[in-house]
């Protein structure tokens, strides 16, 4: 049962992590919080529906032609409603972020429809009991993609020349300018990566749940969000970290709190950690306040 | 610079205005869809029911049902002359917008009467306004709570939740069901049912080993709340909820390797559920009052009538008789006693229709009476009546 609960948690949290990277990245450059990152998560889901009713595509390969496609779609957002934004009050920005958030859902209503649409499957699924534990293939998958994609852009942020300039970016972007790093151009790369892998999040979750409609955006976003502060809004090992915790803490209490109060629970985690340690677990210290 | 983007974000927060208010506007002139020309129908029966939002399947159900009684009644004549006309009305499962609704109906003219209300929170927000303007209604919400009201022009066609609570509980008795979970939705629906079937259950000697809540259009990832029934040693699992999370269980249920049998009421018997359950569905019990299998030539009649009108990947389905039979009762009504409310309560309430799914009778309740649940099972992706 406990095991049951901990790979259940695992599932969840590994999604939670890849949406919680983008809007780690984001706020690590441009310092504000973009809620448009969850419809992004959605778009990924209804990508790989499209590609799923299509059918023939392999999996891998409507893997990557689903990032690539959230990808540009953030690159698109930030174009359209941040780009211009750069040097405005932080409200501003926020309430673009919320505009573009009901552009994309209401655009996914337009072209996905309105209803919960079961994903056809791109693999059969296969099952495996070990004891009293149930694996599927889908889990092994969904935990596959995420630790993989993980450990590539731990390496591209560390060890890359790109990853450098988006680390001096989030240093500070004046200084970086200065130094003749295209910082529009960095700021898109930022945005194509975090975008990518919240369409990934979105595409596995679409067929691990089966399920895919046009507001599962708004909730996982908050969630993943949540596991970002958790983490330590701007560390990227803060944000993986954070997702993987809170989808254990949100497994453990449907099961032994309430079965309803998944959200609650979350957002309780998000009150806690505001209150008593609002860096999070990796956060630089002065991450809140303004840098000059 | 600056000045030029916010001369440009002005212009763009106006065209965004205007806009909205086009698209606002547009909203409230539209009045009908569906084609019916509320023009020259001299009786208008005003049809309020989901046509947009997660109940639209049965918005579209009830719609076609009464556009098909309309039509054929038009086509034999007309009642004593007269063309019948359908207003259509989405309420989006919104009882505020049932409420406004029902205003409009009962200050037009033309309206004689009114039927649809698919959700229970939208019946029981209209009937108070549609029994003071003395409007006949007849709704399709199972709530118990809409018999209690009891009012007077108010009728309902659906059995309602209670019955089939018990309906479906009789059956996991008969079947022998002694370790039973169950899992509903925090809804009056969901909450009502899981009363209901556990006073029933307990009382015939089994024993409810887990009782859990999810939220309606929030919850998707049931491994959790499955892991907890399977721990519990359910033999049986019965789903107090509607088609998008029962497909979403069943499913999940396969996952976790679980395949105890799930029972559940109408709110399951829909094609959608099947569509988006798939194989997981299979053995799943649930209950329905008009079945699209019905060896029966009156249904057979009415389903191959309706794929020829609206298409043949549409099933006619229990709202669609619903929405038929609502439109025959109150057509024979006018034709016998004319136009008037009173008279027209009084008639639907002392007279036994032959309905599409049989002979029915309303109580002192306003309730319909009748036999015709029927108990059905899915196999090979297909609802099957259970003799």
């Amino acid at each position: 049962m406990i095991l049951q609960i901990i790979v259940n948690g695992l599932t969840l949290g590994c999604t939670y992590a890849l949406i919680a990277l983008g809007y780690s990245m984001v706020y690590g450059s441009l310092r504000f919080i973009n809620f448009a990152h969850g419809d992004v998560y959605m778009w990924g889901a209804c990508f790989g529906l499209i590609f799923a009713r299509i059918g023939n595509i392999p999996f891998p390969v409507a893997l990557i032609l689903t990032m690539i496609c959230t990808g540009l779609l953030g690159v698109t957002v930030e174009f359209l409603a941040y780009r211009r934004l750069r040097n405005v009050p932080r409200v501003v920005v926020t309430a673009s972020a919320l505009g573009a958030s009901i552009v994309l859902s209401n655009l996914a209503r337009v072209v996905v429809g309105a209803e919960t649409y079961a994903v056809p499957a791109f693999f059969e699924t296969k099952y495996y009991t070990v004891g009293n534990l149930v694996f599927n293939s889908l889990q092994f998958v969904l935990l596959g993609c995420s630790i993989v994609l993980m450990i590539v852009l731990n390496w591209f942020i560390s060890k890359s020349k790109y990853g450098k300039a988006i680390r001096a970016t989030s240093e500070n972007m004046d200084v970086t300018n200065l130094m003749g790093i295209n910082t529009n151009l960095i700021i898109s790369i930022t945005f194509f990566i975090g975008s990518a892998l919240a369409g990934a999040a979105g595409l596995l979750i679409g067929i691990y749940y089966d399920a895919v409609y046009s507001t599962m955006g708004y909730m996982a976003g908050m969630k993943a969000f949540t596991s970002a502060i958790l983490g330590g809004i701007g560390s990227i090992p803060g944000a993986m970290l954070g997702g993987l915790i809170l989808g254990q803490i949100e497994s453990f209490g449907t099961t032994y709190i309430s079965s309803s109060m998944g959200p609650a629970i979350a957002f309780a985690v998000l009150i806690v950690v505001l209150l008593v340690k609002p860096t999070g677990l990796f956060g630089a210290e002065d991450v809140h306040s303004n840098r000059v | 610079m600056k000045k030029n983007l916010k001369s440009k974000v002005a212009s763009a927060l106006v065209v965004c205005m205007t806009l909205g208010l086009l698209a606002g506007c547009g909203a409230k002139e539209s009045t009908d869809d569906g084609g019916s020309k509320t023009a020259d129908g001299d009786l208008v029966i005003g049809l309020d029911c989901p046509m947009t939002g997660v109940n639209a399947s049965f918005g579209e159900q009830l719609s076609y049902g009464a556009q098909m009684a309309i039509d054929e009644i038009n086509d034999a004549g007309g009642v004593d002359g007269k063309k019948l006309a359908l207003s259509i009305q989405d309420d989006k499962s919104d009882p505020k917008e049932a409420a406004t609704i029902a205003t409009k109906f009962v200050a037009d003219e033309k309206v004689v009467a009114s039927i649809g209300y698919y959700n229970s929170s939208c019946g029981l927000s209209a009937l108070p306004i549609i029994n003071e303007g003395k409007l006949v209604t007849i709704v399709t919400g199972s709530s118990p709570d809409i018999s209690e009201q009891n009012q007077k022009y108010g009728f309902r066609t659906e059995p309602s939740d209670k019955q089939q609570a018990v309906y479906a509980a009789d059956w996991m008795v008969e079947d022998g069901r002694k370790k039973v979970a169950i899992l509903y939705e925090s809804t009056d629906y969901g909450m009502g049912q899981e009363e209901i079937i556990s006073e029933i259950l307990t009382d015939s000697g089994a024993e409810i080993v887990c009782s859990e809540a999810y939220i309606l259009g929030e919850t998707k990832d049931f491994t959790n709340i499955l892991t907890k029934v399977k721990n519990s040693g359910a033999d049986s699992i019965f789903l107090a909820g509607t088609y998008t999370e029962g497909a979403l269980i069943v499913k999940q249920r396969q996952s976790l390797g679980m395949d105890i049998p799930c029972y559940s009421s109408s709110s399951m018997f829909e094609v959608a559920f099947l569509d988006a359950a798939g194989d997981a569905a299979e053995g799943t019990k649930v209950q329905g009052v008009l079945v699209p299998d019905d060896p029966s030539e009156t249904i057979q009649k009415f389903e191959s009538a309706y794929k020829e009108k609206f298409g043949d990947d549409k099933v006619a389905g229990t709202f669609s008789g619903h929405g038929y039979a609502a439109v025959k009762m109150i057509a024979e009504a006018i034709e016998n006693v004319g136009t008037d409310p009173d008279k027209m309560a009084e008639y639907i309430e002392s007279t036994t229709f032959d309905a599409i799914y049989g002979t029915v009778n309303f109580n002192e309740t306003h309730d319909l009476i009748f036999e015709s649940l029927k108990r059905l099972v899915v196999e090979d992706g297909k609802f099957t009546v259970v003799e």
